[in-house]
């Protein structure tokens, strides 16, 4: 029982009253900072960075992790309430959570949110202790080819995404592979349509772009309709969860959960793209598809799983190869080497102590988190009593000052305008823009692979149909594309169709 | 009336320039490292252990100050319109030193012209890995390798137009096959696909590497002029003389900064640099603390702009 | 000619124009072939089928079967409003500072809502700038402009 003597050392090392207190400290912070829209974890790990290079490793990484899940957590509340990603992964969140909201049911999104995160952060910490090490063979399996595949399959399979026209979804992941495609081509170096902007050089921010086609845009509809969301005040239901919420939330944790687990593992925007994901594996799933993006229980439990379960695996290659998936684990890596640990395959021979003590404060942390989130589920509900023509231009200062931080450049705010106006136009035109996120994450991986794949190939395209991991995705690709353009092989196909393409 | 008007204005400027020599020295404000990189990156750490000795030895606050973006250039900018007083300093190394000014035809800052050295700080050297499945076990094997099989010789860098992109083709050149690029998306991603046998050859600053055990990636040879690990030969002593070169990062300040300034924070460097601790944590990474004079570092600058902008130049990359 | 369905006709009308200038802008770019794809060649196919996408959508937004909701109606106040205060904000906040430029874009931005009263959106500034003084300048330490720069000394 080797890996319950390791626990005992994690327990060991994470439940002293000052690793305890940095745990409490790190998951506090990154709630806060997760509600702010604008503001993630990038920004704040980069700030208190330098401040926790006098504490000693364990506690530092267990104070930076804490940031990173709390953030997490706290992102979902901020696209529930007042539809603004707080978080990158927290964009699905919007679709149905901040329906549920506008419907009375704000409570209960919230509480389901932080239920299924809890459920999604134990089992994924207890994925981590077990599997760590053969998990992380995982990432190794992926070339170019399987890479590609994966991802023209999430790409056909976010027209899911969408409620309404589907050849208008169609034409939003294309525009939204074509935005991805601004800023330096990785694999030639080349500026494309930077019109000669350094700033774009890196292509346009995530956070601008989310921010815009969501925040920004929803505060000009809300106006334009002369909104007072008074309804928001009127009709609060119970905070808790019905049974029926329960019954129905469940199962799309679990699968939530699962999803996020094994995404989490890859490189490369783990979360974000684990919560689309999930999301299209419930709607598809779903004998009812047409109530998401109404205000589903499953469309908010599901992903906020998924990018919870992904934040904690993704800590899978950092720990267990030193290889870190995204820009934040690459900051925590700067914080070990600082301390002088290199991270690798060897800290957990090394310093296995820190290793297990990671392992468990994440657990205890979503311990805090659930404890810490289920009373301020009714603080931040009430939030919404605040009269809406005080509460946007709160909402449009924390998404400027937390733009202006993610590059300390007052470019990203310009450009987070131009995504409200484009927002906008999509909005009168009736044109989703989830779909347009996904392409856009998705996209420059999707180039990149295929250019390296059939670069490496000397120009033989079968590699993609030769390697079994792709040719499987591939067929499931193949295979959703015929289910999203049959409706007619499609169980309930009648009402799907009266539902789902009136507008087509 | 005229001569007195003279005496008086020469009288002025002497009094002007005593009062303003010893001030001269002095660094007005807190002193900023701007770090063209975010947070918590390889360049970003070293900055920051500078930063927290020479807090000590200058008497003064330090802080490092990110600029992210473009590849380090937006950072730069921004730094070169700063006020040369020596309250701001700046992190460089060769991509924005020697290989930006060969590749982007309209560059908003000119290295020469705008700053000035202070010191370098840290040399890090090149390695050419292979995953640990492969028949590749040295040098020599490497290059015959590429020779038999012209149609699977493939070598992934970190980024397109890094120094490590232009190794590999000078690794191709002496085998006298010309070896498919294929750059990835950082050293993370690169390693990723060497363990995983996805990239036969990988070429990278050897501190990305070196932290793996050799049953993960087998390092070939460094590209330094002497040893990195005494069991792992350079390229100069397998036969290969011209892949040979370093990278670095050192500190510059706009170019108008007065020369006793600069001095002063290149004593105050090299001495944080030197310092055991902050030794023993460079070394940590795998690179080198260096520590020089301006003089030293301008002509490091010299010496690696000859070295690299006739192989830039001659592999046609292009940025635009 | 009557058009059917306006929103889809424009949609299509939007979805060409961008697949047209993806494809004017990569034509600049290096194309490459299958074997060896620069970075021109993806973006120039995807706006090749964005083009032929939206032509679809154009013509079935003309002569489609489709009822109609009508031409999208737009209210220029609100949207003009809060893209002048953002802009502006990012324009003034390095000069300005943080805190003056938080109060403007409170005040300016609340111009949009029709329940606009001076005195609310005064105090709605100033308990916002003060929220912001706190949270970021002296909670999370944010590297930012937080006064004047006249005030400051430099400009």
């Amino acid at each position: 029982m080797e890996l319950l003597s390791n626990l005992a050392l994690g327990f060991q090392t994470a439940v002293t009253p000052m690793n305890l207190l940095y745990c409490l400290v790190g998951a506090l912070i990154g709630t806060l900072i997760g509600v702010l829209p604008g503001i993630g974890p990038v920004q704040t790990i980069a700030i208190l960075l330098p401040t926790t290079f006098a504490l000693p490793p364990v506690s530092a990484l267990i104070m930076l992790a804490g940031i990173y899940y709390g953030a997490q957590y706290g992102g979902s509340t901020t696209s529930i309430l007042v539809n603004v990603p707080g978080e990158a992964s927290s964009v699905v969140t919007c679709l149905d959570g901040h329906q549920m909201a506008r419907q009375g049911r704000a409570g209960a999104a919230l509480t389901i949110s932080a239920l299924g995160s809890f459920a999604a952060g134990s089992f994924a910490t207890l994925v981590l202790a077990v599997l760590a090490v053969p998990l992380s063979e995982l990432a190794f399996q992926f070339g170019p080819a399987e890479y590609f595949s994966l991802m023209v399959f999430g790409l056909i399979g976010s027209v899911v995404l969408a409620s309404g026209s589907m050849l208008k979804a169609v034409g939003m992941i294309v525009l939204g592979l074509l935005l991805g495609m601004i800023g330096t081509d990785v694999t030639s170096g080349a500026h494309r349509f930077t019109f000669g902007i350094p700033e774009l050089a890196d292509g346009v921010g995530f956070v601008s772009l989310a921010m815009g086609l969501f925040g920004i845009c929803d505060i000009i509809n809300s106006l334009e309709k002369r909104e007072t969301r008074d309804i928001l005040k009127s009709k609060l239901t119970g905070l808790w969860l019905k049974k029926e919420d329960l019954r129905m939330a469940a199962p799309a944790v679990l699968r939530g959960t699962l999803c996020g687990s094994l995404l989490g593992i890859l490189p490369g925007g783990g979360a974000i793209i684990s919560s689309f994901t999930a999301y299209m594996i419930e709607k598809k799933c779903a004998r009812d598809p047409e109530r998401f993006g109404q205000g589903d229980i499953r469309g908010v439990a599901a992903p906020e799983s998924a990018n919870n379960a992904a934040a904690q695996t993704s800590f899978v290659p950092l720990l267990t190869l030193g290889i870190p998936p995204n820009v934040i684990l690459a900051m925590m890596a700067g914080a070990m080497m600082i301390h002088g640990i290199q991270p690798g395959p060897r800290v957990i021979t090394s310093n296995p102590a820190l290793f297990w003590g990671v392992i468990v404060s994440m657990w205890l942390g979503n311990v805090i988190l659930v404890v810490l989130n289920l009373p301020l589920v009714g603080i931040w509900v009430r939030l919404l009593s605040v009269p809406y023509r005080l509460l946007y231009p709160a909402i449009l200062v924390f998404c400027c000052i937390g733009l202006y931080s993610v590059n300390n450049n007052t470019f990203d705010i310009g450009l987070t305008a131009l995504c409200g106006l484009l927002g906008y136009v999509f909005h009168k035109l009736e044109c989703e823009p989830a779909p347009l996120i996904l392409g856009f994450v998705l996209g420059p991986m999707l180039e990149e692979n295929l250019r390296r794949g059939m670069l490496l190939s000397r120009g033989d395209p079968s590699v993609f149909f030769t390697r079994p991991l792709s040719l499987v995705f591939l067929v499931l690709a193949a295979g959703m594309l015929i289910a999203v353009a049959l409706p007619a092989i499609r169980r309930g196909r009648e009402r799907a169709f009266k539902e789902d393409y009136t507008n087509v | 009336m005229r001569r007195c008007c003279v005496g008086v204005l020469v009288a002025m400027m002497v009094v002007l320039c005593a009062a303003g020599m010893p001030a001269a020295q002095e660094i007005k404000g807190p002193i900023k490292i701007v770090v063209p990189y975010p947070a918590g990156g390889g360049s970003d750490v070293v900055a920051r252990l500078i930063a927290d000795k020479l807090k000590d030895s200058l008497g003064q606050t330090v802080i490092v100050e990110n600029k992210p973006g473009a590849g380090g250039r937006i950072g730069t900018e921004y730094a070169k319109g700063q006020p040369a007083d020596g309250a701001t300093m700046l992190l460089v190394n060769p991509a924005l030193f020697v290989v930006a000014p060969v590749v982007f035809s309209k560059l908003a800052y000119d290295p020469d012209a705008d700053f000035a050295p202070v010191s370098l700080i840290q040399i890090y050297q090149f390695c050419a890995s292979v995953p640990p499945v492969s028949p590749i076990k040295d040098v020599k094997g490497l290059i015959e390798w590429i020779k038999k099989n012209p149609n699977q010789a493939n070598y992934g860098s970190p980024a397109a137009g890094s120094l490590p992109h232009f190794f590999g083709l000078m690794i191709g050149k002496a085998a006298g096959v010309e070896m498919v690029h294929s750059s990835y998306n950082g050293s993370g991603p690169l390693v990723t696909a060497l363990i995983g046998n996805q990239i036969p050859i990988g070429v990278d600053a050897y501190d990305a590497q070196s932290a793996y055990h050799p049953d993960k990636i087998r390092i070939l040879a460094t590209a330094g002029t002497s040893r990195k690990q005494p069991d792992i030969p350079t390229f100069k002593e397998a036969g290969f003389p011209e892949i040979e070169g370093v990278g670095w990062n050192a500190l510059v300040v706009p170019a108008k900064t007065p020369k006793p300034v600069i001095d002063k924070l290149s004593a105050a460097v090299v001495k944080a640099v030197r310092s055991p601790d902050v030794v023993e944590k460079i070394k940590g990474m795998g690179s080198d603390p260096a520590g020089t004079t301006p003089e030293e570092c301008s002509a490091v600058f010299k010496k690696d702009r000859e070295r690299w902008v006739p192989i830039i130049k001659a592999s046609g990359f292009k940025a635009e | 000619m009557r058009i059917r369905h306006p929103k889809d006709f424009l949609t299509g009308v939007m979805f060409v124009f961008f697949g047209a200038a993806a494809m004017a802008l990569s034509s600049g770019l290096t194309i490459g072939g299958a074997a060896k794809m620069g970075p021109g060649y993806f973006p120039l196919v995807l706006g090749g089928f964005m083009v032929v996408l939206g032509s679809v959508i154009l013509l079935r937004g003309i002569a489609g079967a489709q009822g109609s909701p009508g031409w999208p109606i737009l209210q220029l106040k609100p949207v003009a409003i809060i893209l002048v205060a953002v802009v502006l904000f990012s324009q003034i906040l390095k000069p300005l500072g943080l805190l003056l430029s938080t109060a403007v874009l409170v005040v300016l931005a609340s111009r949009a809502s029709h329940e606009f009263r001076w005195k609310e959106a005064l105090l709605n500034a100033a308990a916002l700038t003060a929220i912001v003084l706190v949270v970021f300048v002296y909670f999370l330490d944010f590297q930012m402009p937080v006064w004047p720069s006249f005030l400051s000394g430099r400009l």
